[in-house]
């Protein structure tokens, strides 16, 4: 088989599990967005109605409000487009076991020995396409191709309902005249960059001589010109969820905050919620990155990589404080701030200690778990939480999900 | 300033001075040796307001002064000088300094010698001596236990106390502990507790060592000198309080093993090696006179099988094997002694037929994955 490699893509999948919960919904413009009064006043999906009147995702409520009067919002139900992302996964694994999810709305497959099952990669598309209709109520669009750069490629071609086959003879015609950006992997930053070198297409990254990307860009260089020639040999793998990276959590503030001591509060406040999570995935890990956004949209991120593998708030926190003077003017206002942990490994070793303080905090951090186990995440807070500052009390079932 | 010396004395001093240099200060004097010359010896100094060393030698002064000289330009230089008398000549009001060698000369620019730092000498009646190669050799016992993160500082120090005519050295990282006691009969009512930066006591290693060289150390409130004659090292010294590390040297023990030092070691080197980077953990297990070091993991298995003396229980328990690595390399006998009281208590190695020494050792509590 030419192109056992199927990416499936929902289309506008929040608003579409809404329409596909409440029937009233269909055919009207849905958008899934946050809520203002709590400055979470982003949209995070719209219908294709909702498009149609120039709304994007990432936009502002307010203004998605102005270009579509008629819009029907909905917040946004978390648990909801799990529930759907799991059982489109499911459909998927019936076809062939090599299921990669890639994000909440997007799943690779790898259909390589399945045909005299079920027919030819394209013939597989079109039963999953039906399948994922019928039975949960979305669209979505599917790309076939060889590997797993180009079927993404194919994938967001078509939209909605598409069904996209990308073999390597369709490269000239069909990618090369992209626009780098198009190109897996490309982003913002990198683009501008290319764009120095006079690379504005994709084609133009593909005959681009090979020693002054490696040159410029090295490893990432060689990894570039691959792909602007349609080639990637990275595997369908069914594992790569299991085996979490980094686990974070970031809070958009209430109001902006002001100084290390009110910062501190949220960053100790998040460490503790990070740290719960780590805990729970039986998961220790060495490197802590703050994420700081000022009242501009200007973000600062910087990690920092302790000397030993931690899952205890008071080590995350240490070094997150530590980040946070040495990166961050005092006086610069804080509209977001995020913590997360990563370099994470199973918690198979742990060094005991002279002085029996790594127990101590062990015995005390398996006593709170225990507690926020039975009576819920909210049962047990540091004193800090009551300060006004604090996020964690006020905010009910925004802050601590799954 | 004005001087004819040797290329090796000037190599050799230029040498033992830039340890203390600072290159990535923002104060960038500290990135300067200052020389000066004094009736019939140069001196050199740098420091990088942590630590300081000055160093001399005989050199023929025509004149005296004194110049600040960048130590990266001005080492690499003396470095690749032939060897020639080297004459020496700097220029006060351009705040130049020529070097000249054979037929040819050097310029180079330095820094304003008013802006160098003071280096005061520390003063006071707490003195005591001790030969080089001992004051090196318990040094180098001790100090590899200290913490490099700056976390906790006085974990980053070794305790140096004496009392009742002996002198302790202690160093840890609360994972591993390095202890040494040497007998200070001539000083039976010297009392001294302070904390000494690792960092400094690292370059004291390389600095001291010759046995007929005596060290004299004279101790302030904050400060520390370590003085050769011709070597003066000067540390800040760390403060608080170092915590008690006696209560955590257990007693007793229920196993003791005794196996070559050099044996153990290799076996660690290549069980670590399949280990993961962040954590190198080994297995050990003892039985029947034998200790089985061994690894699994995704990369591969190793299994060591060492011929040991064995008393007590047979017992099994995991390391870090850098630490345990560690601790090999200063124990200084053919043969090592280990106590273990438990599978998660500290292990003790000692050198044997040496009781004035030992180093601890905490294990790693493995769950199953």
């Amino acid at each position: 088989m030419r192109c056992p490699i199927l990416l499936a893509d929902m289309n506008a999948f929040f608003a579409s599990v809404h329409q596909a919960m409440d029937p009233v919904l269909r055919g009207k413009p849905v958008i899934v967005g946050g809520d203002p009064a709590k400055r979470h006043g982003i949209v995070l999906a719209a219908s294709y109605d909702a498009k149609a009147c120039g709304v994007k995702t990432g936009m502002a409520v307010w203004e998605a409000r102005s270009l579509c009067p008629r819009g029907v919002f909905v917040k946004p139900k978390h648990g909801c487009y799990v529930n759907f992302s799991a059982r489109i996964i499911r459909i998927m694994r019936d076809f062939s076991p090599l299921v990669e999810p890639f994000s909440i709305d997007e799943a690779f497959m790898d259909v390589s020995g399945c045909e005299s099952l079920f027919g030819t990669s394209t013939e597989i598309a079109l039963q999953l396409k039906g399948r994922i209709k019928r039975e949960v109520g979305v669209l979505c669009s599917v790309g076939v191709a060889p590997n797993k750069l180009l079927a993404k490629m194919a994938a967001g071609m078509q939209k909605p309902d598409g069904l996209t086959v990308l073999d390597f003879p369709d490269l000239p015609d069909k990618v090369w005249p992209l626009p780098v950006r198009e190109l897996f992997g490309v982003g913002g930053r990198l683009e501008k960059r290319l764009r120095d070198l006079n690379i504005h297409t994709i084609g133009e990254l593909a005959v681009y001589p090979l020693p002054v990307l490696k040159k410029r860009f090295g490893l990432m260089g060689h990894i570039l010109s691959l792909s602007a020639n349609g080639i990637d040999y990275s595997p369908v793998d069914p594992h790569s969820l299991d085996k979490v990276k980094s686990i974070g959590h970031q809070i958009t503030l209430p109001r902006d905050y002001r100084g290390y001591q009110q910062i501190k509060v949220v960053v100790l406040e998040l460490c503790e919620i990070v740290c719960r999570r780590v805990r729970l995935g039986g998961l220790v890990g060495r490197t802590v990155n703050l994420t700081l956004k000022d009242t501009e949209f200007l973000w600062m991120s910087r990690s920092r990589t302790m000397a030993y593998p931690s899952n205890n708030a008071g080590d995350v926190y240490r070094v997150a404080v530590d980040l946070l003077h040495q990166h961050w003017p005092a006086w610069k206002p804080v509209r977001m701030v995020g913590v997360s942990l990563a370099g994470l490994v199973k918690n198979t070793v742990e060094q005991v200690d002279l002085f029996g303080e790594v127990e101590k905090t062990r015995l005390l951090n398996a006593a709170c778990d225990r507690i926020k186990d039975r009576f819920g995440e909210r049962s047990l807070l540091r004193a800090i939480s009551l300060t006004p500052e604090g996020v964690l009390l006020e905010r009910k079932g925004e802050a601590v999900r799954g | 300033m004005k001087f004819a010396c040797d290329k090796e004395s000037l190599l050799n001093a230029v040498q033992i001075v830039q340890r203390a240099v600072s290159l990535k200060n923002p104060l960038p004097i500290l990135g300067g040796i200052k020389f000066e010359a004094e009736d019939e010896r140069v001196f050199l100094s740098a420091t990088d307001l942590e630590m300081g060393i000055r160093c001399s030698f005989p050199a023929q002064v025509t004149q005296t002064g004194s110049s600040i000289l960048p130590a990266k330009v001005i080492s690499e230089l003396i470095r690749r000088l032939p060897d020639l008398p080297i004459y020496i000549e700097s220029d006060p009001l351009t705040g130049s300094t020529m070097v000249k060698y054979g037929q040819s000369e050097a310029n180079i620019n330095g820094y304003p010698v008013e802006e160098f730092p003071d280096f005061p000498m520390p003063e006071s009646e707490i003195k005591f001596i001790l030969p080089g190669d001992v004051l090196r050799e318990m040094v180098r016992q001790v100090v590899y236990a200290a913490a490099t993160d700056e976390n906790r500082p006085v974990f980053t120090g070794v305790l140096l106390e004496t009392g009742n005519g002996e002198m302790n050295m202690v160093a840890t990282d609360t994972h591993r502990l390095a202890w040494r006691k040497i007998n200070l009969e001539k000083y039976q009512d010297l009392n001294i507790n302070l904390i000494i930066p690792g960092k400094t006591l690292n370059e004291l290693i390389k600095i001291c060592g010759s046995a007929e060289q005596n060290i004299e150390i004279t101790v302030t409130d904050n400060q520390v000198l370590f003085n050769n004659g011709e070597v003066c090292l000067i540390s800040r010294l760390i403060g608080g309080q170092f915590p008690n590390y006696r209560q955590v040297i257990p007693g007793e023990y229920i196993s003791r093993i005794r196996v070559s030092t050099k044996e153990l070691a290799e076996a660690t080197e290549r069980a670590a090696l399949l280990t993961r980077d962040g954590s190198p953990i080994i297995r050990l297990k003892i039985s029947d006179n034998t200790l089985v070091v061994s690894v699994n993991t995704e990369a591969g298995r190793v299994r060591e099988e060492i011929a040991v003396y064995q008393e007590g229980e047979p017992l099994q328990f995991a390391f870090n094997a850098r630490y345990l690595g560690d601790a090999l390399k200063t124990i200084g006998s053919e043969d090592v002694n280990i106590e273990f009281t438990g599978p998660l208590s500290p292990g003790i190695l000692r050198p044997v037929a040496d009781i004035d020494y030992l180093s601890l050792l905490l294990p790693v509590r493995l769950r199953d994955e």
